[in-house]
C-alpha cells in the first residue's frame, strides 16, 4: 500500500495571532509617544521582538463605556492596562459586594429543604425559573460593538459615595502585579465616563519587564512592598522569621518565571509524546548535579522534581505553590559535614512556575541558624547524586506514591486540583450511587462524569476540580465563574452566567459542560433574538449550598471515592494505601 | 494496622461483642422467663428494620447523616449478627409450619444474596480494573449496535464481490448472532473465554479459504469480536454488580412484610408469660 505524502506545514510563530488585529501604524506610534513606553530605551530590545513588534503585536486598543466593569476583585487576568484617556476608578478594600460583580455568595440549604429535593425536584434536568433568567433582572450587562459583553455598574455616582475609590488617569499603569504572578485581582476597577485603555497580554509585559530596567524596578518595586514577604511567609521556612529579617531576604529575593503561561491550551498535546519528549519541553530551573545557588520557592504554578535513572529521568515528586527547593543541600553544606554536595534532583517547569530565589548566602546568613531543629533533621549521601533524593520536609512528602502515579499526576496536571474526584477502582462497583446524589442536589442532572483517564487502579473522574490555577476564570466577561469568597470553591453563578462558553472552551480538563436549559414545563428555553436555545455553564461546585458537603463522597457506600487536594500527596498516599 | 485492615478489626470487634451480648441475653432470658423466641425475635424485628434503613439514608443522600459507606459497614456486620439471632430465634432448626417455613426461607435466601452481593462487589469490581479501558453500563448497548453496524458495513462492502461467499456465510452462521446483543454472559462471570476462543479458531481455520480482500476483511471483523467481547465482559460483570439487588431488595420488602404478620400472629395466639 501507498504511502500517503508527508504534510509540513510552516512552524507557528509567536505573533501568528496578534492580540490586537484591529491595531493600526498610527496606534502604534501614538501608543510609543505616550509615557511610560516614549521613556523606554528600545535599543535595549531584540530586532526579532522590539517594542514595536510588542505593542503591534501583544497589546491591543478596548474602550469602555461609563460604568463597565473592567476588572473585578478575585478574578483572575493576564493582562496589564494603561489608561490612554478618560479615567478610571479604583474600588478600595473591602471592595464591592458579590451581587455588584456578577457573583452570588452561596446560601446553604436547611435540613428540610436538602430532604425536600428528593421529591419536589423536577422531573427533566436543567429546570431554570424562567424569570432568573431575564437579562432586566440578573446583573446590567451590554454587547459592544465587536460583540463582548461588558458587566456594568449603573449607579457610579452612589457607588463613589458609598464605597472608597480612587482615580487613575491617563497614562496610569493598573492590573500589572496579577497579570504578572497569576494571583486574582485585588480590585475592581471601572470606567468613569468614557475610556480608551491599552492592553497588553502578559507575554508582552514579560518581554518590557525583562528590557526596562526602570520597568522591572518599578514592577518588582510594587511587588516587593505589596506581596512577596506575604507569599515567603506561605513556607515553613520563613514562617518563623521576625519583620526585619524578612525585609532583608525580601531585599535580596530573585523573581524568575518560566514556561508558558497559557499552559492549558497545549498541554493535551504536550501530554501525547514519550516521557523523555515531555520532559524535554519543561523548562529546566535547576539541574541535578549544578552548585545550589540559593533556595527556591515556588511562588505559582507547579515544578517537577526528578533525578537521573539510568537513561531516563524518575519523577520522584511535584511542587506545588509555597513550596521549596534545594534546603537539604544548603543543610548539609552548611552543616559542613564532610564533602559538599550539589543538587541531588532536577527541577522542571510543569506549564509555568514562577519562582522566588533567595540566595545560598542569604539563607545561610538569616534562614539556616534559626530554622527549628525538629525541622532541620535529614542527610543526604553526597557519595550518591543519582539515589533516591530526598527533598524538602513535608513538602514533597510523597512517600508510599508509585513513581508511576506522580508521572502521572504531573504528565496530566491533575497536581492542579484542590477537589479532585478519585475513584479508586477496585472498590468502586459501579452503582453511580455518586452520579444519583449529585443529581439530586443539581437540577437532575449530575455536574460529574464518573469517567476518566486511569492510572493501575485510580480513576481521576471528570469533575471539576477546583483548580490552584483556575483557567476557566481567565476572561468570563460576566464575572459569573468565580472563587466562592472564604472557603474558594469554584462556582458558576447561574443567573448571570451568558453561555459564552469560555470557561468550558478554557479548561484543559473539560469538566465544564454547556447544557440547554428548561423552564417549568419542561421545554426548552430560546433567546428571542438568535432562536437559539439558552446554554449554561455547568460544573460541580463542591455541593456549596448543600449541608454536610460534596454528596458524590458522602454518598460512595464502598468508601471508593474522595475529593482529594493533589498537592497534600501525605494524605493522597495515605487514601491510596488504605 | 491502618486505613481498612483498622476499620474491619474494630467492626469484627464490635460485631462479636454484639453476637455474645445476643446469645447471653437470649440465654439469661430463657432461663429466667423460659419463654424461648420472645427476646430475640424482637431483637430481630428492630435489626431487619434497622439494616432496611440502608434503603432510606442512599435515598436521601442529600442530608448528613452520617456517610454512606459508614451505614454499609453496619448494614454488613448488622446483617450477619441478624443471621446469628435468627439462628437462637428458631432454635437452630428448620421452622415446621407453612408460614414460619417459608419466612424462613425468605429470611436467609435475603441474607445469601447479601453475603453473595458482597462478595460479588469485591471479587468482580477488581476483575473489572484489571480488564483496563471499561465503559459505563448504561451505554454499553449503544456500543454493541455501533460494532455490530461497524461489522455489517464490512460484510456489505464485499457485497458487489463475486467469491466472498465463505466469508457471509461465516458471518450469518456466527457472528451475527454474537453482535445482535450481548453474549456469554455467564461465561464471562466465571473467567471463561470459551466462546472468544471459539470464534478466534473458526476465524484462523477460516483464512486459507479467503483471498487477499477478504483476509483484511476478517481481521477487521476479528478485531470487531475481541472488542464485542470486552463489552460483553463489561456488561456481564457489571450487569452481575446490579442484579444481585433485584434479589436482595424485594425480598426485603417480602420479609418486612412477613415479619409484621409472623408479629402479629405471634402475640395474637400467644397466651401471655408462662
Amino acid at each position: 500500500m501507498a504511502e500517503a505524502p508527508q504534510r509540513s506545514i510552516r512552524r507557528p510563530k509567536r505573533w501568528d495571532q496578534p492580540f490586537g488585529p484591529d491595531l493600526t501604524d498610527a496606534d502604534v506610534e501614538r501608543i510609543l509617544a505616550m509615557a511610560p513606553f516614549d521613556g523606554m530605551d528600545q535599543s535595549r530590545f531584540a530586532p526579532s521582538a522590539t517594542l514595536r513588534d510588542i505593542i503591534r503585536n501583544d497589546a491591543r486598543l478596548v474602550s469602555y463605556e461609563s460604568g463597565d466593569l473592567i476588572l473585578r476583585a478575585g478574578d483572575h487576568g493576564t493582562s496589564t492596562f494603561f489608561v490612554m484617556a478618560g479615567t478610571v476608578r479604583v474600588v478600595l478594600p473591602p471592595g464591592l459586594p458579590n451581587t455588584l460583580l456578577g457573583r452570588a455568595q452561596p446560601k446553604q440549604k436547611t435540613v428540610w429543604q436538602s430532604l425536600a429535593q428528593v421529591w419536589s425536584r423536577p422531573k427533566l434536568p436543567e429546570v431554570r425559573d424562567i424569570a432568573r433568567l431575564d437579562p432586566k433582572t440578573a446583573t446590567d450587562t451590554r454587547v459592544t460593538e465587536q460583540g463582548e459583553t461588558r458587566a456594568r455598574i449603573t449607579d457610579i455616582d452612589d457607588i463613589c459615595e458609598r464605597y472608597k475609590t480612587v482615580t487613575l488617569g491617563e497614562t496610569e499603569m493598573f492590573g500589572e502585579i496579577a497579570a504578572l504572578t497569576r494571583a486574582p485581582r485585588t480590585s475592581t476597577i471601572f470606567a468613569q465616563g468614557r475610556v480608551e485603555l491599552l492592553e497588553i497580554r502578559r507575554p508582552g509585559i514579560r518581554d518590557i519587564r525583562n528590557r526596562v530596567a526602570s520597568f522591572k524596578e518599578h514592577i518588582d518595586g510594587l511587588y516587593r512592598q505589596r506581596s512577596l514577604e506575604a507569599h515567603l511567609r506561605e513556607s515553613w521556612v520563613f514562617k518563623h522569621l521576625d519583620h526585619e529579617t524578612m525585609s532583608r531576604i525580601v531585599d535580596l529575593t530573585l523573581f524568575e518565571t518560566y514556561g508558558n503561561f497559557d499552559w492549558q491550551a497545549s498541554f493535551m498535546r504536550a501530554a501525547e509524546g514519550t516521557p523523555a519528549e515531555r520532559l524535554e519541553k519543561e523548562p529546566v530551573i535547576a539541574r541535578e548535579g549544578d552548585y545550589p545557588d540559593g533556595l527556591l520557592m515556588v511562588r505559582a504554578g507547579f515544578a517537577r522534581v526528578s533525578h537521573e535513572h539510568d537513561h531516563g529521568h524518575k519523577t520522584t515528586s511535584y511542587l506545588g505553590t509555597g513550596a521549596v527547593f534545594g534546603l537539604e543541600e544548603l543543610l548539609h553544606n552548611w552543616r559542613d559535614e564532610g564533602e559538599p554536595v550539589q543538587l541531588q534532583n532536577s527541577l522542571r517547569a510543569v506549564g509555568y512556575s514562577d519562582i522566588l530565589r533567595v540566595p545560598t548566602h542569604v539563607v545561610e546568613q538569616y534562614v539556616l541558624p534559626t530554622l527549628p531543629e525538629h525541622r532541620a533533621g535529614g542527610s543526604i549521601k553526597p557519595t550518591a547524586p543519582q539515589a533516591q533524593a530526598q527533598v524538602s520536609g513535608s513538602d514533597t512528602a510523597t512517600s508510599g506514591l508509585a513513581p508511576e502515579v506522580v508521572e502521572f499526576l504531573v504528565d496530566s496536571r491533575y497536581i492542579n486540583g484542590s477537589q479532585t474526584m478519585l475513584i479508586n477502582l477496585d472498590r468502586c462497583v459501579r452503582c453511580d450511587a455518586c452520579s444519583e446524589a449529585c443529581a439530586v442536589g443539581h437540577n437532575n442532572n449530575p455536574r460529574f462524569n464518573r469517567h476518566g483517564r486511569r492510572i493501575q487502579n485510580l480513576m481521576v473522574a471528570n469533575a471539576c476540580m477546583h483548580c490552584l490555577d483556575p483557567v476557566c476564570m481567565l476572561g468570563c466577561p460576566t464575572g459569573a465563574i468565580h472563587r466562592v469568597e472564604g472557603s474558594g470553591e469554584v462556582v458558576v453563578n447561574d443567573d448571570t452566567c451568558i453561555g459564552c462558553a469560555t470557561c468550558a472552551n478554557n479548561c484543559p480538563y473539560d469538566n465544564i459542560r454547556m447544557v440547554e436549559v428548561r423552564d417549568a414545563q419542561g421545554r426548552f428555553i430560546f433567546d428571542e433574538i438568535t432562536g437559539h436555545p439558552v446554554v449554561k455553564s455547568t460544573k460541580c461546585d463542591l455541593c456549596v449550598d448543600q449541608i454536610g458537603g460534596p454528596a458524590c463522597q458522602r454518598a460512595c457506600p464502598h468508601d471508593a471515592l474522595a475529593r482529594m487536594d493533589l498537592s497534600d500527596t501525605a494524605s493522597l498516599a495515605k487514601w491510596m494505601n488504605r | 494496622m491502618k486505613g481498612f485492615a483498622r476499620r474491619r478489626f474494630v467492626n469484627v470487634t464490635f460485631a462479636i461483642l454484639a453476637a455474645l451480648l445476643v446469645v447471653v441475653s437470649s440465654t439469661v432470658y430463657v432461663t429466667a422467663i423460659n419463654q424461648n423466641g420472645f427476646l430475640t425475635g424482637w431483637i430481630l424485628f428492630g435489626l431487619v428494620l434497622a439494616l432496611s434503613g440502608y434503603r432510606i439514608r442512599k435515598r436521601v443522600s442529600t442530608l448528613p447523616i452520617g456517610r454512606a459507606s459508614s451505614w454499609l459497614q453496619a448494614h454488613i456486620y448488622g446483617g450477619l449478627i441478624a443471621l446469628l439471632a435468627f439462628f437462637v430465634h428458631v432454635g437452630w432448626r428448620i421452622p415446621d409450619g407453612v408460614f414460619e417455613g417459608v419466612f424462613a426461607i425468605v429470611f436467609l435466601l435475603v441474607a445469601l444474596s447479601g453475603v453473595v452481593g458482597i462478595a460479588i462487589n469485591r471479587v468482580f469490581a477488581r476483575r473489572l480494573t484489571r480488564r483496563g479501558e471499561e465503559v459505563i453500563f448504561e451505554r454499553i448497548p449503544g456500543f454493541m449496535v455501533r460494532l455490530r453496524e461497524q461489522a455489517e458495513e464490512i460484510l456489505l462492502a464485499s457485497a458487489g464481490e463475486t467469491g466472498a461467499a465463505v466469508l457471509r456465510e461465516f458471518y450469518f452462521s456466527r457472528l451475527s448472532s454474537f453482535f445482535a446483543g450481548p453474549r456469554n454472559w455467564l461465561g464471562h462471570l466465571v473467567s471463561s473465554n470459551r466462546t472468544l476462543y471459539k470464534l478466534q479458531n473458526e476465524m484462523d481455520s477460516l483464512e486459507r479459504y479467503l483471498n487477499a480482500d477478504d483476509r483484511e476483511r476478517l481481521a477487521e471483523l476479528r478485531y470487531l469480536v475481541e472488542r464485542k467481547d470486552e463489552l460483553d465482559f463489561a456488561y456481564a460483570l457489571q450487569g452481575a454488580m446490579k442484579f444481585w439487588l433485584f434479589i436482595h431488595v424485594p425480598l426485603t420488602g417480602a420479609l418486612l412484610i412477613g415479619m409484621l404478620v409472623h408479629t402479629v400472629l405471634v402475640h395474637a395466639f400467644s397466651g401471655g408469660l408462662s
